[in-house]
């Protein structure tokens, strides 16, 4: 018994050591989140035009606004407003829209999918398309492709996804009438039951291929516009990164023991070449979600942008923080998981 | 009939951006379980001939040559399929840096066994463990699994020696092996190259800077300077009797001994090789005017044969004192 | 005598001429157009292209040349503004950083993770939302996420020179050590600096008129050229030319500057 308690605080240490890390990457995240919280609270406050009135209605007479302030809590000191505030959030109460006149919740999770679906096709197509590009870039330098992809990643990060957007659906949709011109999947004229909020998905689910077809071809020119205004810098990197990894010493020792060029080009130079890429698509994820809002509104794709920007619009103030505080949360995660990758790519990197 | 492991004739290689070719019309052979040492300074193209044996010269290599014969294959036509088999079977190849010859993110093991299909693995695996504690690896078992960050240089050169061995070739290349590790390293790590030739009768390519290493394990050698070689004979007699002026600097650049000189031996070749004539002629101190303008071709003279137009006349006057 | 080596070491200056070029679209409109941007003219709306008007006129029946001619002051304008000050803000912030280094440095280099690639479309919203919808708060959204990557940049580089001032700082002067870092920092990386701003101009450009299209930064009449791209929106299938023309010139100029930094950033002889 006594040997066990003797042995306790050595184990307890060791235990201590190795969670450190993960509590202390939590924790931060926790820091990052609440400041997040903060200082949309904050911004709440700042704005110039009185939320009561607003929730009211401009037509509204002086006893209705204050009945409506009353009712949102606003005529309670700031500090009770911000506990509210708080408390409300760990509730998963972000209030009501005064667009949509319901819980801010409840849109978002009725518009969350639609994003998710956009957001998720394109980071697919950047990621991997970018990556292939790349790698045949920097094994086929002389080639018809790489010489057209090296015009095009300079014109590439020129482009702005909403002109990209706006001219794809010009060209493809109203002139050529190839993709439809706004929207996704209607849900009721393909009589599609919707379970996860997503076109495909969903489609799929339901074991309907028409309007499976039909969810697809509606992705199609929102996705492409995302992904041209982002893939020229995922191929570049990929391309620069994996050209000079092919310079080094050890692709030649493995030439010389006999190993054909594409197993060499892709077990051996590319995992390493995928670091700063790693990184880059970490970055360019935060870059897609803004991106994602231009396109939203171009295509009217009825997601989490297009909620934004309608309530942005119309000064409703709940929703907007709502998305600042969900976009915030989503981002952080997104990178730790990034950043959890590294030492899984590079055995040099101690844990 | 002398069977030739190796045959080049004619080699020239240029790297583009760069005016001074590496390499301008070598010729050389290599007999079978025969050493061949290939000694020069940095920049004589003595890697560059080494690599274009194997077709491994990179991308902006441009290669003209008459032949160059490994074996039965001819490399300059042969196609994909049959380098890579000679590369697998037939050549083992050391390279120079073993902190920068090894993938870092893959473990030793498999970067070895990459070439071989998988139901050879097992066997071969087994096959390597053994050749290891030939070169004088303990723990061959653990060590196998391993990131090359984990190892010392002079461990992983033996693994690469032992990883060459693998496919049991007929000859095996070394390209500076010794030049990044420690002395005492290099003695032992020459020895058992030594030994590894002689008890399995290899046709090897010595590649060094450094004579001494050449001298202790070639039966023949040959001396290049910028892209050309100057001299090439039967070790004992390019040792003890050097006829080419750049091998008798060389010979007499070994520390603790004076020696008149035109320049320093440490400047880069590049920017002083002569463009016309003899491309030592900027640096000889018994150039004449005809090294200016006449490029020397080899010949025979002694057993060994010289690319100096004065090789006689300088032999028989031994103005070089020791 | 115009030779040929001549063009060939003038060619060698293109970036030069490139930004100098854009240089003067932005501060002497006036060479390129003799048309007001601004002034209505309902019966001409909508025009298609033609020698009086090179772009068409809009649904006011102004000149989209000289509005694209004029709307490049604001946005390249804004552009260069917020570029200037994030990279200040950050170059002084990663300096002192890297510098200091302990816990003042750990701090910022948290900071530095959540700012470094936030939406800053999100941002933006906020705090149009609080603000207002005007050039200021965009400006403000877009320097908020700007300042990050040069404050690294700096930091990087103030640390792997600290390491070697240290010795030679700690053996003679104490107090100049602030005066070294200015003198051995900044002109060792001025070249990586300024090819970044350069590149992040370009960057920017993309991100304002971003803004301005979803009505976040300029406002009407203003001819910026995101606003005038979000105010072809509805007109976009009776003129083309309307959408098409504003945003060529978008790209044109942003792949002009990203070239240009690109350049920069492989010269080594400057």
């Amino acid at each position: 018994m006594s040997s066990i308690l003797k042995r306790a605080p050595a184990a307890f240490s060791i235990l201590k050591k190795k969670f450190q890390p993960f509590v202390s990457s939590l924790l931060w995240m926790l820091v990052v989140v609440w400041t997040a919280v903060t200082l949309t609270f904050i911004m709440s406050r700042l704005i110039p035009a009185d939320p009561a009135r607003l929730a009211a209605g401009l037509q509204a007479g002086q006893e209705q606004v204050e009945e409506v302030r009353k009712q949102l809590g606003l005529d309670r000191p700031l500090l009770e407003q911000y506990a509210n505030y708080l408390s409300g959030i760990l509730r998963f109460d972000l209030g009501k829209s005064i667009q949509t006149r319901q819980p801010v919740i409840d849109d978002i999770r009725e518009y969350l999918p639609a994003t998710l679906e956009l957001v998720f096709a394109a980071f697919f197509t950047i990621t991997f398309l970018g990556i292939l590009l790349g790698v045949l870039w920097a094994r086929f330098p002389k080639s018809i492709l790489s010489k057209s992809l090296s015009v095009f990643t300079v014109l590439g990060v020129a482009l702005p996804v909403f002109w990209i957007g706006l001219i794809l659906q010009v060209i493809f949709a109203a002139n050529l009438k190839l993709f439809p011109l706004a929207g996704n999947l209607p849900y009721s004229k393909y009589q599609v039951e919707s379970i996860t909020g997503m076109g495909t998905i969903d489609s799929i689910l339901s074991g309907n291929i028409p309007a499976f077809k039909t969810a697809i071809f509606a992705l199609v020119l929102p996705v492409t516009a995302l992904v041209i205004s982002q893939i020229a810098i995922s191929i570049r990197l990929t391309r620069s990164s994996m050209a000079s990894e092919l310079q080094k010493p050890y692709i030649n020792a493995a030439r010389a023991r006999g190993v054909s060029e594409w197993r060499i080009t892709v077990f051996d130079a590319l995992r390493n070449a995928l670091n700063p890429v790693i990184t880059m698509l970490g970055l360019q994820f935060g870059w897609l979600l803004g991106g994602t809002i231009l396109v939203e509104v171009v295509f009217s794709w009825p997601g989490l942008g297009l909620y934004a920007f309608n309530a942005f619009r119309t000064f409703d103030y709940n929703p907007i923080l709502a998305i600042t505080l969900v976009i915030t949360i989503v981002f952080v995660v997104v990178n730790q998981l990034v950043s959890m990758l590294y030492p899984v790519l590079d055995p040099r990197i101690k844990k | 009939m002398v069977d030739y492991k190796v045959i080049v004739e004619s080699l020239s290689v240029s790297y583009r951006g760069n005016h001074i070719p590496a390499l301008s019309n070598v010729s050389f052979a290599l007999e079978d379980a025969e050493c061949l040492g290939i000694v020069g300074e940095s920049g004589s193209g003595k890697s560059t001939a080494a690599l274009a044996v194997m077709g491994l010269l990179g991308r902006n290599a441009e290669l003209s040559a008459n032949s160059i014969k490994v074996g039965s294959c001819d490399v300059l036509k042969a196609r994909k399929k049959a380098l890579l088999s000679l590369r697998r079977s037939f050549v083992g190849v050391v390279f120079q840096d073993p902190s920068a010859s090894w993938n870092p993110s893959r473990k030793i093991v498999d970067q070895l066994l990459q070439p071989f299909p998988r139901k050879d693995h097992q066997h071969l695996r087994e096959k390597l463990i053994g050749y290891m504690e030939q070169v004088g690896i303990e723990k061959a078992q653990e060590r196998i699994g391993v990131y090359p960050h984990n190892l010392s240089g002079g461990m992983l050169q033996r693994i690469m020696i032992a990883g060459a061995l693998l496919s049991e070739p007929q000859l095996l290349i070394a390209d500076e092996p010794t030049s990044a590790l420690d002395v005492t390293v290099q003695a032992d790590l020459l020895g058992l190259l030594s030994h590894l030739q002689r008890q399995r009768s290899l046709s090897m390519l010595m590649i060094s800077h450094n004579l001494a290493v050449v001298a202790k394990i070639s039966n023949r050698v040959l001396v290049m300077y910028a892209g050309t070689i100057v001299e090439a004979g039967p070790t004992k007699n390019v040792l003890l009797r050097p006829m080419h002026p750049y091998t008798k600097s060389l010979l007499a650049s070994v520390p603790g001994v004076e020696k008149e000189r035109k320049k320093p031996l440490d400047t880069t070749v590049s920017a002083l090789v002569a463009l016309s004539g003899c491309p030592y002629s900027s640096r000889c101190v018994s150039a004449i005017d005809i090294c200016h303008t006449r490029k020397p071709e080899l010949r025979e003279i002694q057993g060994a044969q010289v690319a100096c137009h004065r090789a006689e006349e300088l032999e028989s006057n031994s103005v070089i004192s020791r | 005598m115009i030779t040929r080596v001549k063009i060939r070491k003038l060619v060698q200056f293109w970036p030069l001429f490139a930004l100098g070029l854009i240089a003067l679209i932005v501060l002497l409109p006036g060479v390129f157009t003799t048309k007001d941007p601004y002034s209505l003219d309902v019966i001409n709306r909508l025009q298609p292209p033609s020698w009086e008007h090179f772009f068409g006129t809009d649904e006011g029946g102004r000149d989209i040349f000289s509005r694209v001619v004029y709307g490049s002051r604001i946005t390249i304008g804004s552009a260069v503004l917020i570029v200037s000050i994030s990279a200040t803000a950050g170059i002084l912030l990663g300096a002192i950083a890297g510098w200091f280094g302990g816990r003042i440095d750990g701090f910022l280099m948290r900071v530095l993770d959540v700012f470094l690639a936030f939406p800053y479309l999100v941002l933006a919203m906020a705090l149009a939302a609080s603000i207002g919808r005007n050039m200021g708060s965009a400006i403000l959204a877009l320097t908020l996420v700007w300042w990050p990557s040069y404050a690294r940049m700096v930091r990087g580089q103030v640390l792997s020179i600290k390491n070697e001032l240290h010795v030679k700082v700690s053996k003679t002067f104490g107090t100049s050590a602030r005066q070294m870092l200015l003198w051995h920092i900044i002109p060792h990386t001025r070249r990586t600096i300024i090819a970044r701003v350069t590149l992040d101009i370009g960057y920017v450009i993309i991100a304002i008129t971003g803004l301005s299209f979803l009505g976040l930064g300029a406002q009407n009449p203003s001819p910026e050229w995101g606003l005038l791209i979000a105010n072809a929106r509805p007109y976009v299938l009776v003129g083309w030319w309307y959408s098409v023309f504003p945003g060529l010139v978008l790209v044109l100029i942003v792949s002009l500057i990203v070239a240009v930094g690109d350049k920069l950033s492989k010269e080594t002889s400057w």
